[in-house]
């Protein structure tokens, strides 16, 4: 375990982008574990006589207009972020990759089959279901995963698909099977490990998305209700007083591109190190 | 070519059938009636239901609504009387598509012009800086761009225009902010296709035999690292009209995006479903020629489907 730990410090002190990319990740995930755990507020703790405060020691971003603590608010948002930004690579992950096996290792009819489906749930933007299922079920980060799982796999499933039937062909695969492996443990002890890089590159690309689109859904109106509040309801409610009280706004904005860049950041450099670009920019 | 056709119109078909279907039956689950409210008794919201035919037995309505899709009939908003989605839909389009359309361009001239000078810059500090701005592009998502754009240039500054597309200066921040996702995109595609063409035998054949290096990008290398910029128009297509969902809200722009959005706040369900059916056609018919013109360009693509 400890040997793990270190060589995964080593692959990220090598590589500038990943390691700034996991270091402001992993600050985004303490303060949004822990700040609403020992917050003296809650998220929907409401304060008449505090409404629309600036910054101070007791409310480090100000308060609402209804005297609601920003700053737990903005964590507490961002925890439902990762919440759904987790959930569904998890879901996603394990569907896309399942898919993608089967497909690429039986290949012939079923493959053909398999990715027409994948082409089909593919052909249209991905938003367009996840609205319609938010407002058939109910508005809670259940149904955003949800939706976002509906379609976020055939990405993956295609990566997955391409590299087993790369990997089928080579030697050390006929060896397994000649040696009497069962098809799964082939597909997990085998075929799946050398497939890796790629599909962590698929993954980490996945984990934004899928925050960028909770945080869209939210702010048009169908995400997370009320009294949740995710970044993008934040922004939403915090646009009406866009003119007054720009920092309302603006905290919710700086926590979630923050929290995007640093899943951006950790992408670029799992790509890099996984397509073995040495030279760094 | 012709096999390829087929296969792509049958699957563009299929997907299209699916998300009619999909839809249809989400729109008709979500809960309460759309003529609930206000004042309305029992009786009187059964009897609304009853006239719009929302008594029937759900595959009888289901039917009817493909029966009317064949003829181009969306049906009727259930908030907006007297008004057809057709209607709604002839209003908003052109607003929305010319935004898309010179988001699209800029977004595929900027990307190509960046992404060829990150890949051929000498100079680290080029690269490094349009690296970092790629990155930026990606992460920062559409509507809270538009929003600090609209916060800085319009309110702050009052440089340009904010609301609505009167006046030409006002397809500025609108486009800027939906453009600003794709030409990252497209930067990091390009930059990434020309690398790997820059590896390949041909340039070195064409650099030996004495042609000069601007012809060679231009002339031949850019000829193939294109083809995965053309690749992405289709995706850009889908992701603009849903980026306008946003934007368009924000800078009130009259196009497809807020009418969704709208319908949406208003529950029309009608609405929501028609629109829905009509970004689908359209993102599905703008993949559908993307991938055509890529496979009359790329015999490759033909062979690899057969």
């Amino acid at each position: 375990m400890r040997r793990w730990i270190r060589k995964g410090w080593a692959w990220c002190l090598g590589n500038p982008l990943l390691a700034s990319g996991t270091f402001l990740f992993a600050l985004c995930l303490l303060l949004a574990v822990l700040v609403p755990v020992c917050a003296p507020y809650s998220y929907a703790e409401q304060n008449a006589g505090f409404r629309n405060a600036g910054s101070s020691v007791s409310h480090l971003f100000g308060t609402d207009k209804f005297g609601r603590d920003i700053f737990v608010r903005v964590w507490y948002g961002a925890g439902i972020s990762l919440l759904v930004g987790m959930g569904s690579c998890l879901i996603c992950g394990v569907t896309g990759t399942l898919w993608g096996s089967v497909a690429g290792y039986r290949g012939g009819r079923l493959d053909m089959l398999l990715m027409r489906i994948a082409d089909v749930i593919d052909a249209v933007p991905s938003l367009l279901y996840v609205i319609l299922i938010m407002l058939a079920f109910e508005a809670n980060a259940g149904s955003v995963v949800l939706g976002i799982c509906i379609s976020g796999w055939t990405g993956l499933a295609r990566v997955v698909r391409g590299e087993i039937q790369r990997l089928k062909m080579q030697e050390f695969c006929t060896a397994a099977r000649l040696a009497g492996a069962r098809t799964g443990r082939i597909l997990c002890a085998h075929l799946l490990p050398n497939a890796a890089g790629p599909i962590i590159v698929n993954l980490t690309f996945l984990a934004p998305k899928a925050i960028f689109t909770e945080a869209f859904l939210s702010f048009v109106g169908v995400g997370i209700a009320a009294p949740a509040a995710s970044l993008g309801t934040l922004i939403q409610d915090a646009r009406s007083q866009m003119l007054l009280y720009p920092s309302q706004m603006l905290y919710p904005i700086l926590v979630l591109c923050v929290l995007l860049l640093s899943l951006h950041l950790i992408g670029e450099g799992v790509e890099r190190r996984v397509a073995g670009r040495k030279k760094t920019r | 070519m012709l096999r390829y056709t087929c296969k792509r119109l049958a699957t563009g078909l299929l997907a299209l059938y699916v998300l009619v279907t999909a839809a249809f039956f989400l729109t008709r689950m979500m809960p309460g009636s759309p003529f609930q409210g206000g004042d309305a008794t029992e009786a009187v919201t059964a009897a609304v239901e009853e006239a719009y035919g929302l008594k029937e037995p759900l595959w009888r309505q289901y039917g009817t609504y493909l029966g009317n899709l064949l003829k181009g009939d969306l049906g009727i908003s259930y908030k907006k009387p007297g008004v057809t989605v057709r209607q709604v839909i002839g209003r908003g389009w052109p607003a929305t598509a010319l935004v898309g359309f010179l988001a699209v361009v800029t977004a595929a001239l900027f990307g190509t012009l960046l992404g060829i000078w990150q890949a051929l810059s000498k100079r680290r500090t080029v690269r490094g800086s349009i690296f970092l701005g790629t990155l930026l592009g990606a992460g920062i998502p559409n509507f809270v761009l538009a929003l600090l754009l609209a916060l800085g240039f319009g309110v702050k500054l009052k440089l340009l225009p904010i609301a609505g597309l009167t006046e030409p200066a006002g397809y500025i921040l609108p486009v800027f902010s939906l453009a600003v996702y794709p030409t990252a995109v497209i930067t990091k595609t390009m930059c990434h296709a020309l690398e790997d063409e820059l590896e390949k035998e041909y340039v070195k054949m064409a650099r030996a035999k004495g042609l000069k290096w601007r012809r060679t990008v231009v002339g031949h290398m850019l000829k193939n690292a294109w083809i995965p910029v053309l690749n992405y128009i289709g995706p850009a297509a889908a992701f603009l009209l849903t980026g306008s969902f946003a934007v368009e809200s924000i800078f009130t722009i009259p196009g497809l995006g807020r009418e969704f959005v709208n319908s949406i706040a208003n529950r029309d369900y009608t609405l929501i479903l028609g629109l829905t059916v009509f970004m689908g056609v359209v993102v599905i018919g703008v993949n559908l020629v993307t991938d055509l013109l890529c496979a009359w360009l790329n015999p490759a693509v033909r062979r690899a489907c057969r």
